[in-house]
């Protein structure tokens, strides 16, 4: 006779590795797709621009950079303002669904180009990367229980990207 | 990331979405790489890589075994075309790129594209003038 007594602990633990899974690899999208927008260098066009270095009252106060280096086609998007990271939220929508979420109405221009504008993607690349993650996190949390090491196993994942 | 393997499946789409003869009638200003150039007209087909290429299987030897990456490849209407009209060739495109496979041997480019799979639909429409509308789909797409 073959007995199974471990079985309730592990869909315990397959269902908080599910749930820690799914938020790491939303937050771990969130975080990676700001940073593909900092990280430097950037090589496209380099802009001046006209009321660098004014204050909102337009006294002249050199206040940030005074020209803007744009991404080149191909490359995520260069950090400008901050408007586009700071757009960009995983957002819980209950269960295990998570949603990333690009609120910034060029956000999805950027993503996916435009007729005349090269794409800067940002977001798959991020998504992939995340993606490749929970694969890792997946097969280590599949190594421990088949080891027969159920308690806590859940514990290791959602670590950071 | 890898290297010559994007090339490869630019390739590969370029060649099989320009060899579709519906599909350039349905698309007469042509197939492109992601943007139509400046006084293109009529509907284009664009191709648009959307990120770098993730290696899938562990390498043998000094050779990688297999890539995935996605890539968009989507109808962009001239400014009075609507989705209605987009439709027809997006679904071309989506009859010639789904599940296709084939090799490409040029100058300085040889491999061999497994696999395209559907991951997903691409529906977009400009906010500008002219509102130029996008629609097909993004494809995974494994080679070697």
């Amino acid at each position: 006779m073959i007995v199974f007594n471990h079985v309730n602990a592990a869909i315990r633990e397959i269902e908080t590795a599910t749930s820690a899974m799914t938020e790491s690899a939303a937050r771990g999208t969130e975080r990676r797709a700001v940073s593909l927008i900092r990280a430097l260098p950037k090589s496209g066009r380099v802009y001046a621009r006209p009321d660098a270095g004014r204050d909102r009252l337009g006294r002249f106060a050199r206040v940030g950079s005074v020209v803007h280096v744009a991404s080149a086609p191909g490359q995520a998007p260069a950090h400008d303002t901050g408007a586009l990271e700071r757009s960009i939220h995983a957002r819980h929508e209950g269960e295990d669904r998570w949603v990333v979420a690009v609120d910034s109405p060029i956000g999805v221009y950027l993503e996916r180009g435009t007729r005349h504008i090269a794409p800067r993607p940002y977001m798959r690349p991020a998504y992939d990367a995340a993606q490749l993650h929970s694969r890792e996190q997946l097969a280590r949390f599949a190594r421990r229980l088949d080891t027969g090491r159920i308690e806590g196993a859940a514990g290791d994942l959602g670590g950071e990207l | 990331m890898s290297g010559v393997e994007s090339v490869v499946v630019d390739a590969f789409l370029h060649g099989l979405l320009s060899g579709g003869e519906q599909l350039v009638a349905l698309a007469p200003g042509g197939v492109w790489a992601d943007v139509a150039p400046e006084g293109t007209h009529g509907v284009v087909v664009l191709v648009v890589a959307e990120g770098g290429l993730t290696d899938t299987t562990p390498s043998i030897g000094t050779g990688r075994t297999l890539s995935q990456g996605t890539w968009t490849i989507k109808a962009v209407g001239d400014a009075e075309d609507t989705f209605l009209d987009l439709a027809q060739v997006a679904a071309r495109i989506d009859a010639l790129v789904q599940g296709a496979s084939g090799g490409v041997d040029l100058p300085g480019v040889t491999g061999h594209v497994y696999g395209c799979d559907r991951a997903g639909d691409v529906h977009m429409r400009e906010n500008g003038t002219p509102a130029y509308r996008h629609l097909g789909g993004s494809y995974r797409v494994t080679v070697r």
